[in-house]
């Protein structure tokens, strides 16, 4: 056992929160710790996303505690750490990409930790590679297909090197093939995990363990896994069908 | 003649210019109306006449109105813009209202409220061409201005701190979750754009010879008509408001007269944002960022 698995990265205390005198966390209480794989799931509108967004600071708690790598974190300096050390990755891969090519943009995030250009660009292409993605590194961002696009930004998170990934919908509008590619790399990561997803077969793949948001509140869900036999109705075209 | 009314347009106009890049810079990546930019403008202008007439050289006075301008900000961005954030959107729109009032007024109390002449820098030194006159104290206020918009533009595109600037403008929000500090970056903004607005409040002075604690309220509101009808959020439709403002408000001077001068201009901006609501080179429906 490593000296921090086990310790908590992020805790939530009795967490209440308040948009325009409407409550959407109430009494939230949560504990993450190092390897921990947490699914939340829940109706669209159970306040999952205000949950993540609460976790980084961009919504602000109206009551309660987050702590956070082991300090109680409050104001938006507090939460400029939590940020980079447990990364955000969007619903929409083009809320994330901003500069011409990818490589600028996987080598942004660690330019703003303080690593000068040479370093920063060394490191995003070290995590291509890691990606098996170096090919797409002077490829036109805004010109890659979807899949490739929410590949690039989770390059782009895993550069700044984090201890927890915040997942919200990662599989959202992706092919079976960029789905594949984005699990496969994600069960292999190293890395704790608040994956926010409605899609059932990607969280029996990477939670171990999982929570239900309903109605603004957070209640204990029980992940089990035993084996389906179906039976499946292909439809073959072109030369498969050859 | 309508070169020599063309030249005195673009010189005006580039003032205008520099006040709607200032306004853009803080509407474009904070979101942020900043009503203190007038007094900014006015300060960079009281303060190098203050430098000049306690006999400093006008390099020192105008780097002094400077400074001054910078430090001004720096506590419009504490006291008026960050204790803001999170709460009400009109709030610190208001309390910049009040950073303008304030300064007018100290201003009011150090010179009194009558114009004040600035003494001429470059009085005998007159480019000739033909008929047309401009004095090079026109001319050189007319290429800085120029220069610090063509350098601002590269500094947003080929630089980080650019890069960051431009992500922040895009999204706020995924700026910071991709550790964008933004306590670092917003007081810089906050004196990046009151650079601009003094240097146009030195540039006016300078041009006009006169100044006033309350010459940064006709130019402010022309920045802020310039940036809407350039485009709101874009530093060349800044540029181009501010310009076509100069010139339709000396044209219309010299054709029409004094007396109907702001009804010429507001009315003919009235008319380009009712055939172009998002500017002339914003874009619709969501505004150009920088």
């Amino acid at each position: 056992m490593s000296a921090t698995e086990g310790a908590a990265f992020i805790e939530l205390e009795n967490v209440y929160v308040e948009r325009a005198g409407v409550r959407v966390l109430d009494n939230v209480s949560l504990t993450l710790r190092a390897g921990d794989r947490l699914a939340v799931v829940g109706a669209n509108g159970a306040g999952k996303t205000t949950l993540l967004r609460t976790i980084t600071g961009l919504q602000k708690a109206t009551s309660g505690t987050v702590r956070a790598f082991g300090r109680v974190r409050r104001t938006q300096e507090d939460f400029r750490e939590v940020r980079i050390r447990a990364a955000y990755l969007f619903q929409d891969a083009d809320d994330q990409l901003f500069c011409p090519t990818v490589l600028e943009d996987v080598a942004f995030g660690p330019l703003n930790m303080g690593l000068n250009e040479q370093a920063a660009l060394e490191k995003a292409n070290a995590t291509l590679a890691f990606l098996g993605m170096e090919h797409l590194g002077e490829r036109i961002t805004r010109r890659l297909s979807g899949g490739e696009k929410r590949l690039v930004c989770l390059a782009g998170v895993l550069a700044m090197e984090p201890d927890v990934l915040l997942l919200d919908e990662p599989t959202n509008s992706l092919d079976a093939k960029h789905v594949e590619k984005l699990m496969t790399v994600l069960s292999s990561l190293d890395k704790s995990m608040i994956i926010v997803s409605h899609d059932r077969p990607i969280l029996d793949r990477l939670a171990t363990r999982a929570v239900r948001m309903k109605d603004c509140r957070l209640e204990p869900a029980v992940l089990h896994r035993h084996p389906h036999v179906h039976e499946h109705l292909h439809v073959h075209v072109g030369e498969d069908h050859a | 003649m309508v070169s020599q009314q063309i030249v005195n347009g673009l010189m005006l106009g580039s003032i205008y210019m520099l006040v709607a890049v200032a306004f853009t810079l803080a509407i474009g990546v904070l979101n942020f109306l900043n009503f203190s930019i007038p007094g900014l403008f006015m300060v960079g202008g009281m303060a190098a006449y203050g430098g000049v007439k306690l006999g400093l050289h006008w390099s020192l006075a105008f780097a002094g109105a400077l400074a001054l301008a910078a430090l001004i900000s720096l506590a419009v961005e504490r006291l008026a813009y960050r204790p803001m954030q999170g709460g009400d959107p009109e709030a610190p729109l208001v309390s910049s209202l009040g950073f303008l009032v304030l300064l007018e007024n100290l201003m009011l109390i150090r010179y009194g409220s009558d114009q004040q002449a600035f003494p001429p820098l470059l009085a005998d030194m007159n480019l000739r061409i033909g008929d047309l006159v401009i004095g090079m104290a026109q001319l050189a206020s007319l290429a800085l201005s120029i220069a610090l918009v063509v350098w601002l533009s590269w500094f947003l595109s080929a630089t980080n701190s650019g890069r960051r600037i431009r992500t922040v403008a895009e999204s706020g929000e995924t700026a910071v979750l991709l550790g964008v500090n933004m306590s670092s970056l917003a007081p810089r903004l906050f004196v990046g754009s009151a650079m601009l607005a003094a240097t146009a409040g030195i540039l006016f002075a300078v041009n006009y010879q006169q100044v006033s604690p309350f010459m940064g309220e006709g130019v402010g509101f022309k920045g802020v008509a310039a940036m809407i009808v350039g485009g709101m959020g874009s530093i060349w439709g800044a540029v181009l408001g501010g310009l076509l403002i100069g010139m339709i408000e000396v044209l219309s001077i010299s054709v029409i007269g004094a007396n109907v001068v702001n009804i010429t201009v507001y009315g003919l901006l009235l008319l380009i944002l009712i055939l172009r609501p998002q500017g002339l080179i914003g874009r619709p429906p969501s505004r150009e960022k920088l």
